[in-house]
């Protein structure tokens, strides 16, 4: 016990000094942080400068054939053909000319020109000209008319629980989602560590040196220990900074709502905690697993993307798990093969999809099928730790059991 | 004398193919034993399966009668294939080490021996910054740091510069008036003729000689150590 504490510890003070480990750490939440901002930044300047084009300083010329913007006071010059204000366009009298033909009630079509050099890609005048003619049908309309062409009558649903009690289906699933984004997160930045663990004594040629001062088993349990620990100092750098940002700007308009419509089912929160615990103890022994059998990090790292493929394959058939009416083979395939099982599972319990025992069971499973893989990881790193070479790695699961 | 080191009828085969055939030695406690042959003649197959690294495919390997277990029995052992971890510093690896075979000062008894080997300013310095020769002699200082009972060099001077080797060599003859039990895997006959008690020569996975030194030669005639190693591999690809 001592030696595999000796071996816990280095292992983990170790990667907690590596700079790559911080940076790694904080490199994903962070990018995805910056991301979202500079894509919300940029999606509300571009509709700021299409939206707020201020025609007032603008020289416009209007052809309007059909009439159209008749009962509107545009304080548009006329133009009384179009050749005339593509003319006028083009040598520069105007900035911006509205063509309206007189078979518009076939085509549904206003030409607008500009000048290319001002606008590039972008299309500013037609939302400005688009507001006109809605203000011009608009004055033909009642309130209600408005009201239903705007698509702005509020539809409240009101969803009723099995006892008959009314529930926010997507405030529930907030937290859990949470939970299960934690995991995603945590295999993205982790799983390549995870191999990594097991490869090293082998790609350094320690193994058989090591292996006179300590058993092992006792070397694999305190690496796979250190990396669980590591695993939850991850988990908690992630959540950390979210809870202090929900706490600190409860009050903000952007926060509040979202804290609002936050529906706290404990069931739920704690079955997605548990699920992520274990899915988290079968990732690392799938991830190790694959570290004990390959002599080098390069041959181990082909491996690991399957792992990868099998955990995020449920992402695919996200309808199946989220709406109870889609249940079909295809949800309870991706529910209990392991590797797609803990994203499968902790979806279908994020949304209320996911029967208590269903949870008990899959928790049950998962917990059994990460003693295993980790048990076959220590069986199969005693066989191959000295596999300096790409030989056929040897699992000994028949003989590791026999033994047990 | 007191048996450390029990190989009895020792058989290993890897994928079908015999590597050793039937291999039976002992080493007494507190001597110098030579285990040698050729490349490929089944010398570390036999270290490693001591080691319990390996599972033999017949017979027992014993270390003060039972099979190795590390805990039970102190043993240092310095491989072929050997390396650090290279992003370590050269103190954090030897304190790892010391402590996993149960030092109470590790940071201490490795800063003396760096001293004594000449690296005492490579201490903070990162194991992969090591010249080849500088990373053998921290291998080395792991292998002895526990004052082991039974130490296992397998080709311990490759790499050594003469100054180096007869450092090493005080090392190896300090550890043996200890009372260690040293096992020396080599190629230098000479080593093995000044250092070793008894020997035992392995050609494909068989004992073509074993006993005192005295004996080894006695038996091929007198000749000289080197001049029976050409004997009996003699032609084979070194």
């Amino acid at each position: 016990m001592n030696k595999i504490g000796t071996v816990f510890k280095f292992e983990t003070i170790r990667q907690l000094k590596k700079p790559s480990f911080w940076i790694m750490l904080l490199l994903l939440p962070l990018g995805i942080a910056v991301m979202m901002g500079l894509s919300a930044l940029n999606s509300t300047s571009i509709e700021d400068s299409i939206t707020n084009t201020n025609l007032g300083d603008k020289k416009i010329g209007l052809t309007d054939e059909p009439g159209l913007l008749a009962q509107v006071q545009t304080g548009f010059e006329q133009v009384e053909s179009e050749s005339v204000g593509r003319e006028k366009v083009h040598n520069g009298e105007l900035d911006v000319y509205y063509y309206i033909d007189q078979d518009f009630a076939n085509t549904h079509r206003v030409r607008i020109y500009d000048r290319a050099e001002e606008t590039g890609l972008m299309n500013f005048y037609s939302i400005p000209f688009a507001n006109l003619l809605k203000s011009s049908v608009y004055n033909k309309l009642s309130a209600d008319d408005i009201a239903l062409v705007e698509n702005t009558v509020e539809y409240e649903t009101v969803d009723l629980d099995k006892n008959g009690e009314q529930v926010s289906i997507l405030g529930q699933a907030i937290i859990p989602i949470v939970i299960l984004s934690i995991f995603y997160v945590l295999i993205c930045v982790f799983g390549n560590r995870l191999t990594m663990a097991l490869v090293e004594e082998k790609e350094n040629r320690i193994s058989e040196m090591i292996f006179t001062a300590v058993s092992a088993k006792n070397l694999v349990i305190g690496k796979i220990l250190s990396l669980i620990v590591l695993g939850f100092i991850q988990i908690a750098v992630f959540s950390i900074p979210v809870i202090a940002v929900a706490i600190i700007y409860r009050d903000n308009p952007m926060v509040a709502p979202i804290l609002a419509n936050i529906d706290w089912d404990p069931i739920r929160i704690l079955g997605n905690i548990c699920l992520l615990l274990v899915s988290y103890f079968l990732f690392a022994g799938a991830c190790t697993l694959v570290g004990s059998l390959m002599p080098t990090a390069r041959d181990a790292s082909q491996y690991i993307g399957i792992v990868m493929v099998g955990v995020v394959l449920p992402l695919f058939f996200i309808n199946n798990l989220i709406s109870s009416s889609s249940v079909n083979a295809v949800t309870y395939i991706l529910s209990y093969f392991p590797l797609s099982s803990p994203i499968a599972l902790m979806l279908r319990n994020a949304f209320g999809n996911l029967p208590t025992w269903e949870l008990v069971l899959g928790i049950a499973e998962l917990g059994l099928a990460s003693a295993f893989v980790l048990r076959m990881t220590v069986k199969s790193f005693q066989k191959n730790a000295i596999n300096f070479s790409v030989v056929k790695p040897k699992l000994g699961i028949r003989k590791s059991w026999k033994k047990a | 004398m007191n048996k450390i080191v029990e190989v009895k009828n020792f058989k290993m085969a890897f994928n079908g193919k015999t590597v050793i055939k039937d291999l039976s030695f002992e080493v007494n406690q507190g001597e110098i034993f030579g285990l040698l042959g050729s490349n490929g003649s089944g010398k570390t197959t036999t270290i490693r399966t001591l080691l319990g690294l390996y599972i033999p495919t017949g017979g027992e390997l014993l270390i003060n009668g039972k099979k190795f277990n590390p805990g039970d029995v102190k043993v240092g052992y310095l491989p072929e294939e050997r390396g650090l971890y290279k992003k370590e510093t050269v103190i954090d690896t030897m304190v790892y080490f010391g402590k996993l075979k149960g030092l109470k000062d590790p940071r201490g008894w490795s800063i003396k021996y760096l001293e004594r080997v000449g690296l005492s300013d490579k201490l903070n310095e990162k194991t992969e910054k090591l010249s080849t020769g500088q990373q053998q002699k921290v291998q080395l200082g792991i292998c002895i740091m526990d004052d082991p009972e039974l130490l296992i060099l397998d080709e311990p001077t490759k790499g050594f510069d003469p100054v180096n080797r007869k450092l090493l060599m005080n090392i190896i003859d300090e550890l043996h008036a200890k009372g260690a039990t040293i096992i020396m895997i080599t190629h230098y006959m000479d080593e093995v003729e000044r250092l070793c008690d008894r020997a035992i020569l392995l050609k494909d996975g068989v004992a073509h000689a074993y006993g005192t030194i005295k004996e080894i030669k006695k038996k091929f005639g007198g000749k000289s150590l080197d001049e029976i190693f050409v004997e009996v591999y003699g032609g084979e690809d070194e």
